[in-house]
Formats: structure tokens, sequence, C-alpha cells
């Protein structure tokens, strides 16, 4: 559905530290091998809500895993920004809520800027305020996002107007 | 660009929507109950607006129309509402012929005349919703109703103000609404209060509300444009404000589809230089009062930031005109 969740620079979901979510009945966490660590923090912090972990490998074992879990379960993903994108879309084809979701990422984020000149997504530093667009555009980064779009408004400016050179 | 030479502005004073019923103007919940419920008006820059629309629907197809494609069914009820409100309304501009599902609709206004099946977009030039409102000088805009909010699933998008169909396409009124300083007097926040509100509407029975903003020698302000027109406002100087700077209304209307259950969001856009203000005295000392106390955010918000203190400056130096003319008049 065009207007599924998706996993941006500034998603609800995401978090700087994984903690248990109330009211679910068992908790699934999806990691990247090297942030096992991080899973098992968190089952620590679970105390008596019983858990799963998959470490990801692939899509299809992920959406195996999903598919399995009971009604009731929160699920949590520790990864790099590419799987955790892959995963979390994953989670949300199988119909989990954003409710449903917790995401830590690891390492650099993404973040694009969608161009109103041109009509398209690019990837930029997520510190950017201004870039220019591959079609020449320069471009105010703005606050707001859109999930059919994928990527935060650029505005068009002209540089020579504005001061900025 | 052809586009910015269209110079039109509402000539018959009785069909602007002058937006201010009060000296000073903040956002509230300004939906009103609409009287007149046929959506369809014929204004004296009728067929100039729907040419100058459909040049920019042909020019800029994707800035101007976007549509899902699982929204064929809204699209054919809507086409079913505007043809025969219109027929109502003006038997002698429009006819609307039904023989089973072999529709045609004419429009001797622009001298048009079409044949379709209803129910099968093959046979239309455009998409039934795109095809329908080409016929009328609004924006039409599609609100489909999912759980509590609603969702921007068509949109054909000519002349209301910092309104991008292809950026706001598929969003919800929340995250549509996001760029507004949406607070009302006392602070609270609106979006909810206005979502819920919209969500009790009732087919029969639409509500109507009046957007406003200025321009400066532009009527297409749009984001797509920014780099151009922003610039632009800095040319304004009390000495030309009264021709440049035009008050630019919304007059917006909302109604709850019947099948479809969406709120269909119709807005009809009129321009007025602030030097026709004077025409109505009454319209003239609203307006005035309002512009001299926007707060900044709001200002900002609108684009207006750069150019209202021109603005203000030009219609306190034609108050000051009125007024000693006045008192002459008097003493003579
Ligand atoms: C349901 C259909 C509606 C749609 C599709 C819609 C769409 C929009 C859009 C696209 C904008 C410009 C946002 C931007 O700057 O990017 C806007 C602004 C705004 N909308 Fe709506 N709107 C709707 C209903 C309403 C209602 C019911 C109200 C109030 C009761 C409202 C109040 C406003 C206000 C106050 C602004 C700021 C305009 C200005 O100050 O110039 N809207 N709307
Ligand atoms: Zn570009």
């Amino acid at each position: 559905m065009y207007n599924s969740p998706v996993l941006f620079f500034e998603s609800v979901t995401l978090t700087e530290k994984l903690s248990p979510k109330t009211h679910f009945v068992k908790a699934a966490i999806i990691c990247d091998e090297a942030y096992k660590e991080e899973a098992q923090q968190l089952q620590a912090q679970l105390y008596d809500t019983p858990s799963d972990t998959l470490i990801f490998e692939n899509p299809a074992d992920v959406r195996k895993f999903i598919v399995e879990q009971k009604m009731g379960t929160c699920f949590y993903i520790v990864a790099n920004w590419d799987d955790a994108v892959t995963i979390f879309s994953t989670a949300v084809e199988e119909g989990v809520s954003e409710e449903e979701l917790q995401v830590k990422t690891i390492g650099e984020k993404r973040k694009y800027v969608y161009c109103m000149k041109c009509f398209t997504p690019s990837e930029i530093d997520t510190q950017a305020k201004q870039v220019q667009c591959g079609c020449g555009a320069h471009l105010n980064v703005g606050p707001f996002y859109s999930k059919v779009r994928k990527g935060y408004i650029g505005y068009p400016f002209v540089p020579e107007a504005e001061g900025v050179m | 660009m052809f586009t910015q030479e269209l110079d039109f502005k509402t000539t018959d004073l009785n069909t602007f929507p002058f937006p201010f019923r009060s000296d000073n103007y903040r956002y509230s919940n300004d939906l009103r109950k609409l009287e007149d419920t046929n959506l369809v008006t014929i204004t004296p820059e009728y067929e100039l607006q729907v040419r100058a629309k459909r040049r920019l629907l042909d020019e800029q197809p994707e800035v101007r129309y976007q549509s899902f494609p699982h929204t064929m069914e809204m699209q054919w009820e809507f086409l079913e509402m505007v043809f025969e409100m219109a027929v109502e309304k003006y038997p002698q501009h429009f006819e609307l012929i039904k023989n089973g599902d072999e529709w045609t609709f004419k429009n001797n206004i622009l001298k048009e005349e079409q044949t379709f099946t209803f129910g099968d977009p093959s046979t239309l030039p455009y998409e039934p919703y795109d095809f329908a409102g080409r016929h009328f000088h609004q924006d039409f805009v599609l609100m489909v109703n999912r759980e509590d909010n609603f969702y921007l699933e068509i949109g054909q998008v000519s002349y209301a103000a910092l309104f991008s169909a292809h950026w706001n396409t598929g969003m919800s009124f929340d995250e549509i609404h996001g760029p507004v300083p949406f607070v009302s007097r006392n602070g609270d926040n609106l979006i909810d209060r206005v979502r819920k509100f919209l969500l009790g509407i009732n087919p029969g029975e639409p509500w109507t509300r009046i957007n406003w903003n200025l321009m400066a020698n532009r009527w297409d302000v749009n984001y797509e444009t920014m780099d151009v027109w922003e610039p632009q406002r800095s040319l304004i100087t009390p000495e030309n404000a009264g021709k440049l700077v035009r008050l630019r209304v919304e007059e917006q209307k909302f109604y709850r589809m019947s099948r479809s259950n969406a709120i269909l969001f119709v807005l009809n856009t009129q321009f007025l230089p602030l030097e026709d203000l004077q025409l109505r005295q009454e319209w003239f000392d609203l307006t005035y009062s309002v512009l001299q106390d926007i707060p900044e955010a709001m200002a900002e918000y609108k684009g207006i930031a750069p150019y209202l203190p021109q603005s203000v400056e030009y219609l306190r130096r034609v108050d000051e005109k009125l007024k000693n003319q006045a008192l002459q008049t008097q003493e003579g």
C-alpha cells in the first residue's frame, strides 16, 4: 500500500537504545551478526517475557521468522542501515505495524532529498541543509518527508538571490 | 513563461469570496455550512480560467494531476456528481444525455461534446476525474477516508497556493498540514480538531471556508517554482504594491462522497489587486487592518514576509488620501 510505513531518517520506530515495549506477550529480535551483544542486552531487560532471536542473513529467513511469530509479539531490529531497511520492509509487508516495531540502527543513517525541480530523490549527507541536485538545482532541505516520493522535500533556490555562493 | 502572463482578476465583485470577517485574522476551525451546495459557478472569468488550467495540466501533467490506479471507481463517482450539478444549475450551458451507460456531455460555453461509456475509462481522452475537472475552473482534491484519517489519492491542482499535487500525493491530512503553523488564537494545535470535524461531515451537507494569501506579481506560487518567485518578492515597493500585490483567495468546499465515503475538497481561487479593494470601502478597511496584525510565523509560512510591510505602507497611503478627500468634501 502506498501509505505503508517506511524506514526513513526520522522514523518514529528509530531509537538510540532498545528497551522493552509494554503490553506485548513476546519479543522477537532480528539482528546483524555483528550486533548480537545488543540483542543479549535487550533480552536481559525482558525478564520473564519470552523471546526469540534471528541472526539476519537474508530476507527469506526474516519473512519466515516473522510469519511464525504469534499475535502480540513485538519486533526489535538491530542492524546497519541497509539491513534494517530490508528487515523493516519485510515486517511491514507481513502486516507488522509501527507500534509493534523498534529499530536501532548502527553506523551511518541514510537520508534522501526529493528535488522539486526534477522530481527525483537523491542521497545526501545527513547534516546537509543545502545541497545541489544532479539536475543542477540548488535545494534547501526541508523537514517534511514523503513516503510516496521517498525523500525530504528539497525547495529550489537561486544561490545568488540568497547571498550564498 | 506563458503561465505568468495570464493577467486576470475577479471583475464581478459579487463573485469575489472576500475572506475577512473581523479586523484581525488567526487560524481557527472556520468551517461553515455551505448554503448553495452546487459547486459549479460560471463567472465572467470562467473560460479564461478553464483554458489556463487546461494549459497547465497539459504542460506539467506530473505537477498538476496525480491519481492512484485503484481510484477508478471514485473517479466515476466524481464525474457523475459534477456533471449532474452543472446540468442542474446551468441547463443552458451544460447537457448530459444518458442512454444506458452511453453518456454524452455537452459544454456549450466551450462548444465541446464528448460521448463515452460510463465505467469505461478507455472511452475518454483523460482519466474520468481529470476529464470532468477540465470543464470547471476549480481545483479538485479527493481525500480518501481510511481509519480516522484522510489520504490524498487524487489531485487536480492548478491554482491553489503552496499546494503541489505531485508532492502531497498519498499524504494524510496531518502530513499535508505539517508545514502550517496551525495554532489557534489561544495556542491550541488545530490539526486534530479539524480532522475530527471532517470525519463528521455527512453526504449532502457540505462545508466551506475561505483561505487567503497575497501574491507578488505572480499567480503561480508553488514549491516547484520557489527559486523563481522568492527573489521576485523583493521588487515590491509601496509605489507599485497596488498593482503588483494581489489578494489571493481560495474559497474551499468540502463534500462527503456518498459511495466512496471520501471527502472531495474543491478550491475556487480568485485574485484581486490591492488597488481594487477601494471599490468596496469595507473590504479595504478590513484588509488594511488585518494586514497590520499578521503574526510573524504566519507571514513567514505564507511567504509574504518580504513584502508585507510595503503592502501595508501602500494601504496606509491610500487610507490617508481617502481620509483627506473625505475631509475636504466635508469642508467644501
Ligand atoms: C481535507 C482537505 C484538505 C486538504 C487536501 C488541504 C490541503 C492543504 C495544503 C496542501 C496546504 C498547504 C500546505 C503547505 O504549505 O505545504 C494547506 C494549508 C492550510 N490548510 Fe488545508 N487542506 C484541507 C482541509 C483544511 C481544512 C478543513 C482547514 C481548516 C479548517 C484547513 C486549513 C488550512 C490552513 C489554515 C492552511 C494554511 C494556509 C495559509 O495560511 O495560507 N485545511 N491545506
Ligand atoms: Zn533535481
